[in-house]
């Protein structure tokens, strides 16, 4: 395993009922400040890999290391404290917790990690002004002087608020979750590229069914190929 | 903390349904202050009828009925005690002092009591306060009278008034003793005891009322209130009052007698209790349904918090603190509203239940009910977040609806 592997995975077998495992990677890897595009259908088993990465969901077999942490041997506090320092996850949609604001949102991991805390602002008010700083940065900032509501924002500008959410206070890997699927192609191109160029020091694992997206990333990985439990089962039906 | 600011925020981003379980708690809360409130005044002003008295003693009857009619001028007594058995009693040395009190007559709905100026030197209830005057003074004459503040109030008699008594208690004109007019000569404060419904008057009054005033003692009384000069010879001198040969006469002490009678009246007042209780229940229940009613639209919002780095424990923290926050919140509200209306109330109450305000403001009692609501709203918060937890552990990132 090598240092700056950001993310290893080696034999992992994982399944809600043990005796029917749902996913198989034998080997999965993603060096420091590489950018992965992990492309599926619904249903392959990506969202379930994900889980397993950041550590919410444990695996019944194999090893997933992470930042050089074997998750298997870390309790699960430890696992959700590695998550809140090391992790920006940005979801499909839904992202935004709605009766805190725009910069709340933003520096929600702030509340949970002391670590990204610090490296955002030494101070609340100073945080806040880095908050703002990279809501403007993603076409958002008349909307975080306003502190808008977060009820009042389109679906795109949800997504780059997750984003912002997701970068802040330097994590080293994001995970996005089919973070496009409800844009249309424009806006799914330029928040792409904004993600990538504002995260540039982190490892970025992006899933998404939309295989045009691709060209945008370092490499690419069919998780038809990853999983193979499925390939099996698919084999079998 | 960032959980309980979190909490604060969520909570009172519901506003509909937070508010309403705002009101329901703080009105439940309220409902079993004020019940606790009133109990405990109402029994300490009841029990505090008379106070600073050693013994009653009144003609061979159960305790309950000597107290019912000596202190509360309720009922009729059986037989009279003889003057000549009063002053055996009254002139002991163990004695300080003693009131002698004689029933019978009433005018306008209120009792008449003759007494002695010992009634006003010693008469003593609540916390040991003695009788005062608003207006006016003792009685002096055989026909004057003193009014309780109540009685003066509803028959409308200023000082200086002239009035009739008639003989028993209903105010029939038959038995009206016309050409006895008495006059107003005091009326006493507000008591809270039954000492406001009474309109006192001298024995010889009294006796002047029946002709039965011969010069020298009146005939008999109805009971008199004993005060000793030491606490600890009550007990021998019960025990010579109710073995007393002369005549058949029992002694009570009025707290104990006072204590027997409130006994009567426990159920109806834990029956009060138990439903101001079940009210409180009915309260928090609202909040668990609230809490739980929202737990299906929170899902994608505690994955939210999951992938930032909550654990799965602040998500259950993050519960029991809403339901904590909006129990106790609701409990303080009620509490400080209820005292509030208490304040504002306060005047009619006192007279009403014969309580001083003093005991009902805000006490510890009312900490304590607080803390248990809100302890019982932190319990609450489990069942909610216990889901939570649950579903957190389960559903991982994947937001799920």
């Amino acid at each position: 395993m090598s240092k700056k592997n950001c993310v290893s995975i080696e034999n992992l077998v994982f399944g809600w009922r043990p005796e029917r495992p749902i996913l198989s990677v034998a080997s999965f890897h993603v060096e420091a400040g590489e950018t992965v595009f992990l492309h599926g259908a619904s249903g392959s088993g990506k969202s379930t890999l994900l889980g397993l990465i950041a550590g919410v969901s444990k695996a019944q077999r194999g090893v997933v290391d992470v930042l050089g942490h074997p998750l298997s041997r870390l309790s699960a506090a430890k696992r959700d404290r590695l998550r809140s320092d090391a992790f920006g996850v940005i979801f499909q949609q839904f992202n935004l917790v709605p009766y805190l604001s725009l910069i709340e949102n933003v520096l929600l991991p702030c509340q949970f990690s002391p670590t990204r805390a610090a490296r955002t602002g030494a101070s609340p008010a100073d945080r806040n002004a880095a908050a703002v700083e990279l809501l403007s940065r993603l076409g958002l900032a008349k909307q975080a002087q306003e502190s808008a509501s977060v009820a009042a924002l389109s679906v795109g500008q949800q997504q780059r608020v997750a984003a912002a959410r997701a970068i802040i206070g330097a994590p080293s890997l994001i995970i996005a979750d089919e973070p496009t699927s409800a844009l249309d192609a424009t806006a799914r191109d330029t928040f792409i590229e904004t993600l990538l160029g504002e995260a540039k020091q982190a490892s970025v694992i992006f899933v998404s069914h939309d295989i045009s997206l691709a060209a945008h990333f370092d490499r690419t990985v069919s998780m038809s190929q990853l999983n193979q439990a499925m390939a099996s089962e698919l084999k079998e039906t | 903390m960032p959980l309980l600011s979190l909490a604060w925020k969520s909570v009172s981003a519901r506003t509909a349904p937070t508010v309403l379980t705002l009101i329901a708690i703080a009105f439940s809360t309220a409902l079993v202050l004020g019940v606790e409130k009133i109990r405990t005044g109402a029994r300490s002003g009841f029990e505090q009828t008379v106070s600073g008295a050693d013994l009653i003693v009144g003609a061979r009857s159960g305790s309950v009925n000597l107290l019912l009619y000596a202190v509360f001028r309720i009922g009729e007594p059986t037989t009279n005690v003889s003057w000549k058995s009063y002053e055996t009693f009254a002139e002991r040395a163990d004695v300080a002092w003693t009131i002698p009190l004689a029933l019978g007559d009433s005018h306008g709905g209120f009792r008449v009591l003759g007494t002695t100026e010992a009634y006003f030197d010693h008469y003593q209830h609540g916390n040991k306060q003695p009788l005062a005057f608003a207006v006016g003074d003792r009685f002096r004459q055989t026909h004057d009278a003193v009014l309780g503040a109540e009685a003066a109030r509803e028959l409308g008699y200023p000082v200086g008034a002239e009035f009739t008594i008639s003989h028993g208690i209903k105010s029939a004109a038959f038995a009206q003793h016309a050409d006895q007019p008495f006059s107003v000569v005091g009326i006493l404060a507000p008591s809270g005891t039954p000492v406001d419904r009474t309109i006192h008057i001298s024995l010889a009054g009294m006796d002047a009322i029946h002709a039965r005033f011969v010069g020298g003692a009146p005939s008999a009384i109805t009971a008199f209130i004993v005060g000793l000069k030491s606490k600890a010879t009550v007990l021998r001198y019960q025990r010579d009052v109710n073995t007393y040969r002369g005549e058949a006469l029992s002694g009570v002490m009025p707290g104990v007698a006072l204590a027997q009678l409130w006994r009567v009246l426990r159920p109806a007042e834990q029956a009060l209790r138990g439903v101001s209780f079940l009210v409180v229940a009915a309260g928090l229940m609202g909040l668990l349904t609230a809490l739980l009613s929202t737990l299906n639209e929170r899902r994608r919002e505690i994955a939210v918090f999951r992938a930032v780095g909550a654990r799965s424990r602040d998500v259950l923290t993050l519960l029991v603190l809403e339901s904590t926050l909006v129990a106790g919140l609701g409990a303080v509200i009620g509490a400080i509203s209820l005292n509030l209306v208490l304040a504002g109330f306060g005047a009619n109450l006192e007279a009403m239940i014969g309580a001083p305000l003093s005991q009902l403001w805000f006490s510890a009692r009312d900490g304590i009910v607080v803390a248990v609501v809100a302890s019982i709203g932190f319990l609450l918060g489990f069942v909610p977040g216990w889901i939570a937890y649950r579903r957190s552990l389960n559903d991982g990132l994947t937001i799920r609806w």
